[in-house]
């Protein structure tokens, strides 16, 4: 059965639909005239994404993270189960809102446009691949085209020193993971002779683990956690996030963050039960250390920013370090239901967050903090859904960034990880601070002209004007948070379904 | 079944909140007197419900004393089983009141609040939302919700309205509160996944009470010990207990004048209703403890004495006040920790009498701020000559506060001293000791207020208060029916308070002993 059925090429279907879209916003772009037509891409590039939401709906799979092995072409490559189909809708209807949103806080020329939406739109198949990758080298070159596209659109504002020099790093580093990555995939081979993640895995179990092939599965694990940014592999995602634009660092800080994660909990959850007790323990071990650093050093250090961006940046670090820790429940798929519960409402955070912060920049010229003094007058409204993404990063009731915490603490705590429990809570109380910092710049301090900034869009004490679109996406985050606390049995049945048996 | 009473009066100010966000700006301060009037009607409507004697009302075990119970299931999913479920006994039911009362008298007091009034009564209005919440939740998980709902309005409203140190002060009210709910938080995963109630894990404050729900509870010391401490810190934060303490008299000195009344009148109330709604009735073992009495008894007498001291020694009236507080509440831990009749109820009795006075002092404190634009004590002084009406009614509030008999300080502090006195959890002679030291305090109390009523209001009148105006009309409204309650509450404390609280107590007694 090495036929490409129809039923298979069902499945690829939402992955062509965006791959064609993607075509056809570059022949738009050079058929249209230059300068013109803006609008146009922007429909052509969502109603692209909403066809690869429909077409992934009528997928039906079945089986829940492990495919048996059914021998056919495509599933050879990819997991081609429900959290397949879940990722395509999560991440095109993630898109399709920083779409909005770019469109919103876009100031660049014109003919920039179809180039900055076929680079988002070409990350978005490369992160929905990454998710759902079996064959490793398939993982790898999912990878890169997740990367490769980020890195340029860090690097999207050419004229800025900050950006070029956030987006040198990040693909120095990203180099760097990446290599180690295939590495470890091609040391992966050398052990077991295959590429196949469940061969792999079956393989290790049977014939026990060698020192070689721990290397090589922690190879993998680097690079995965560069994606994640895991300490001490986040060292990109502050100047990343700060020398893109928020728009661009709202894709990254959930798009491939959450992609990563969904990788990395879907490998381990099949290795780890499987092979032997002694390594287990110990890779459970090494992802809590990792995990715990993680959030400490990011809560920490996002204390003394000043620009927002990087200070969302290391909120995001901490985040993973929070998500990550779905990965150490291997008991049953609830650890993994977790993190799909957990990004959903990162989602909202993070993309309200960035935008408020996109449009401040926007218009006062930076993302200072300094910029944020006196919204409670200058725009209530502003200031009010701001502190409701805050809050709500925090993970205060009642928001729902309270009700994803809680279902990762007490999924932990079932499974008797209580001190990793201790360690996000002592994190939380951490992260209070700094989040406080924006309330208390946007409530507390009135607001002062302020010379040293330099500004080209008005001055700081100006009303923010928030475009149409804008409200829109803001207000279903805000309400979003609102409504998925209150109903938050939903958000859990949803994730669990995805792992139902 | 469900009643919808306590659910309505939970939601009142909600409701409020939304309106008060829409309506012009000349009907704000209106609407939200509207809202906090019919939150205090409405829960007039409980007072039937305890009427009769303490067995008719409270029935034979804690268990079946709750009344008005509206319950819904709210999360039902992957093993979560939470419900929506309010209802009150003997020591929900005259928090709720006293905090519709001193809601509604607090908005009065609010009138003169001129920066930003819209965003002032929306909080304001949630603030009440969170404590309702807090005083009627039987659900551990909703209570946690409420409980911290009532933390996002107060930062704002300490911060935004508050005085010049108001961000420092802002800051450290939230730290501190929010280091006890992540305590809390662990506790409800820990007694949530040890509960057993008929094969599957609960969150009912009732249930959870009931004697094999927490099986593994009943035989490992440590799980209970060790719940209890996390529970008492995060509950002591809010009464506060020294060590935890050093956030409110930031908070309070920082706070606008009605803020002050709610959060000494009604957060600090949280955490002895804490204690006595989780922490006793679900760890009764723990609390029966001699090391765990011991300690909070000791702690219960160094806040009444530390307080003491400490407001000896202000010259900043609202600071004054604020360290009467710590004092006061001391006795409520002190009432509690003994583990006698007496002592509960007079724990009980002080945490509603010190509920009216607290309120009362931070609003006369304020209104001499108002008129003089500073509290400091020994810049003021003769505001007898200039001000009458507002001196005999701050001598009625100061000297309720003092425990004169008669007024409902005294109640709560002698049924407190007594009941120490006849403990026996600490051995023959060592609550009597503790009794002694705590009993000290009656002195110093007197000192610091006597003090400050002769510093502020006696001696001759000062020409720089010349022309000072006398209390208002808005100002007698708040003022004088927390006197009328001072004095109804000292004169006929059966009537008013013990009738109703005595049954839900003894039922607590019982579940310790």
């Amino acid at each position: 059965m090495d036929g490409l059925t129809p039923e298979h090429l069902r499945y690829l279907w939402p992955v062509l639909a965006l791959i064609v879209t993607l075509g056809a916003i570059l022949v738009g772009a050079l058929i249209g005239r230059e300068g013109s037509g803006r609008r146009g891409l922007l429909a052509a590039a969502l109603a692209g994404l909403i066809l690869a939401v429909l077409l992934a709906l009528r997928l039906n799979p079945h089986s829940a993270l492990r495919t048996p092995p059914s021998g056919d072409w495509l599933s050879r490559y990819l997991f081609l189960d429900p959290l397949y189909r879940f990722v395509i809708i999560y991440l095109s209807i993630f898109l399709g809102g920083i779409l909005l949103v770019s469109n919103s806080l876009w100031r660049r020329p014109t003919w920039e446009w179809p180039v900055y939406l076929c680079l988002l739109i070409g990350s978005l198949i490369g992160m929905i691949l990454l998710a759902s990758a079996r064959h490793l080298i398939f993982l790898a070159i999912a990878f890169e085209m997740a990367s490769l596209p980020s890195y340029v659109l860090v690097g999207f504002r050419r004229f800025n020193t900050k950006s070029a020099e956030g987006a040198a790093k990040y693909v120095v580093f990203g180099a760097v993971c990446s290599a180690l990555m295939i590495y470890g995939i091609s040391l992966l081979y050398g052990v077991t002779g295959t590429f196949d993640w469940e061969q792999i895995v079956l393989r290790l179990a049977v014939e026990g683990v060698p020192p070689l092939a721990v290397a090589a599965l922690v190879c993998l694990f680097i690079g995965l956690a560069f994606k994640i940014s895991l300490a001490p592999m986040h060292f990109w995602c502050p100047d990343a996030f700060e020398a893109a634009g928020a728009d661009v660092a709202a894709w990254l800080s959930v798009g491939s963050k959450s992609a990563a994660l969904l990788a990395l909990a879907r490998l381990a959850h099949i290795l780890l039960p499987s092979i032997s007790p002694g390594i287990r323990d110990h890779a459970i071990l090494l992802v809590a250390v990792v995990a715990i650093v993680t959030m400490t050093v990011a809560n920490l250090s996002a204390y003394w920013q000043t620009s927002v961006k990087r200070l969302l940046a290391y909120s995001s670090i901490a985040h993973a370090g929070y998500i990550v820790c779905g990965v150490l429940v291997l008991a049953d798929t609830a650890g993994t239901a977790a993190i799909v519960a957990y990004i959903l409402v990162y989602l909202l955070m993070n993309l309200g967050a960035f935008s408020v912060t996109g449009l401040i920049e926007a218009q006062n010229g930076s993302d200072h903090l300094d910029n944020f003094v006196g919204l409670g007058t200058r725009n209530p409204r502003l200031a009010a859904v701001m502190t409701f993404f805050l809050f709500s990063l925090v993970g205060l009731p009642p928001l729902a960034g309270f009700a994803v915490k809680w279902i990762l603490l007490s999924t932990l705590w079932q499974h008797e990880l209580a001190f990793v429990v201790v360690a996000i809570l002592a994190n939380t109380l951490f992260s209070l601070f700094y989040y406080m910092r924006i309330a208390r710049a946007m409530y507390f301090s009135s607001p002062q002209p302020v010379p040293s900034l330099q500004l080209d869009g008005g001055s700081p004490l100006a009303t923010i004007q928030v475009p149409g679109l804008m409200v829109a996406v803001l207000a279903v985050c805000a309400a979003g948070l609102i409504a998925l606390f209150l109903g938050w049995g939903l958000l859990n049945n949803l994730s669990l379904s995805l792992f139902a048996t | 079944m469900n009643s919808w009473l306590l659910t309505s009066i939970i939601f009142v100010p909600l409701l409020g909140m939304g309106t008060v966000l829409v309506v012009p700006p000349h009907l704000i301060r209106r609407t939200a007197l509207l809202f906090t009037l019919l939150a205090f009607l409405l829960s007039l409507g409980i007072l039937p419900h305890f009427l009769g004697t303490p067995i008719q009302v409270f029935g034979a075990d804690y268990q079946n004393g709750f009344k008005l119970v509206d319950r819904l299931p709210w999360i039902h999913s992957g093993g979560f089983a939470i419900d929506y479920m309010v209802g009150v006994d003997g020591i929900g039911f005259p928090l709720v009141l006293l905090t519709t009362v001193i809601c509604l008298l607090a908005c009065i007091a609010s009138w003169n609040i001129t920066k930003s009034p819209r965003g002032y009564f929306a909080l304001f209005l949630l603030l009440e939302t969170g404590l309702l919440g807090v005083f009627t939740a039987l659900d551990f998980f909703l209570f946690y919700v409420f409980w911290e709902l009532t933390l996002l309005p107060m930062y704002f409203l300490i911060g935004i309205w508050g005085g010049p140190r108001r961000e420092y002060a802002a800051i450290k009210f939230f730290l501190y509160t929010l280091l006890g709910s992540v305590l809390m938080l662990i506790v409800m995963l820990w007694f949530f996944f040890a509960s057993n109630d008929q094969g599957a894990h609960t969150f009912n404050l009732i249930r959870l009470t009931t004697p094999g729900v927490l099986p593994a509870f009943a035989t490992h010391k440590a799980m209970w010990i060790a719940c209890f401490t996390m529970l008492y810190i995060a509950f002591a934060v809010k009464i506060p207990v020294f060590p935890f303490h050093t956030w409110l008299p930031d908070a309070h000195v920082e706070a606008p004048t009605p803020i002050s009344m709610i959060l000494a009148g009604l957060l600090l109330k949280m955490g002895g209703y804490g204690l006595l709604r989780i922490s006793y009735p679900i760890l009764p073992h723990a609390a029966a403890v001699q090391a765990v009495a011991w300690t909070l008894g000791i702690l219960g007498v160094i806040n009444i004495i530390y307080g003491a001291l400490c407001a000896l020694a202000q010259t900043d009236f609202k600071k004054l006040v604020a360290y009467s507080s710590i004092s006061h509440m001391g006795f409520v831990l002190l009432g509690i920790a003994l583990l006698t009749q007496a002592g509960f109820q007079g724990a009980m009795f002080q945490m509603i009498a010190h509920g009216i006075t607290s309120a009362a002092m931070f609003f006369l404190v304020g209104v001499i701020y108002d008129r003089v634009h500073h509290r400091d004590i020994p810049r003021l002084g003769g505001l007898a000559v200039q001000m009458p009406i507002y001196t005999g009614l701050a001598i009625l509030g100061f000297f309720a506060a003092m425990g004169l008999p008669g007024l409902c300080g005294f109640i709560g502090e002698i049924y407190v001293l007594l009941g120490s006195w006849q403990a026996q959890v600490l051995g023959p002679v060592g609550a009597k000791v503790l009794t002694v030291i705590a009993a000290v305090s009656v002195v110093l109390t007197a000192g610091y207020i006597l003090w400050s009523v002769q510093r502020v209001f006696l001696g001759a009148a000062k020409p720089e208060y010349e022309g000072v105006p006398e209390i208002s009309g808005r100002e007698i409204l708040v003022m004088a029916p927390l006197g009328a309650l001072a004095i109804a509450l000292g004169v006929l404390p059966w009537q008013t308070v013990f009738t109703f609280v005595s049954g839900t107590l003894d039922h607590i007694l019982k579940l310790v002993a």
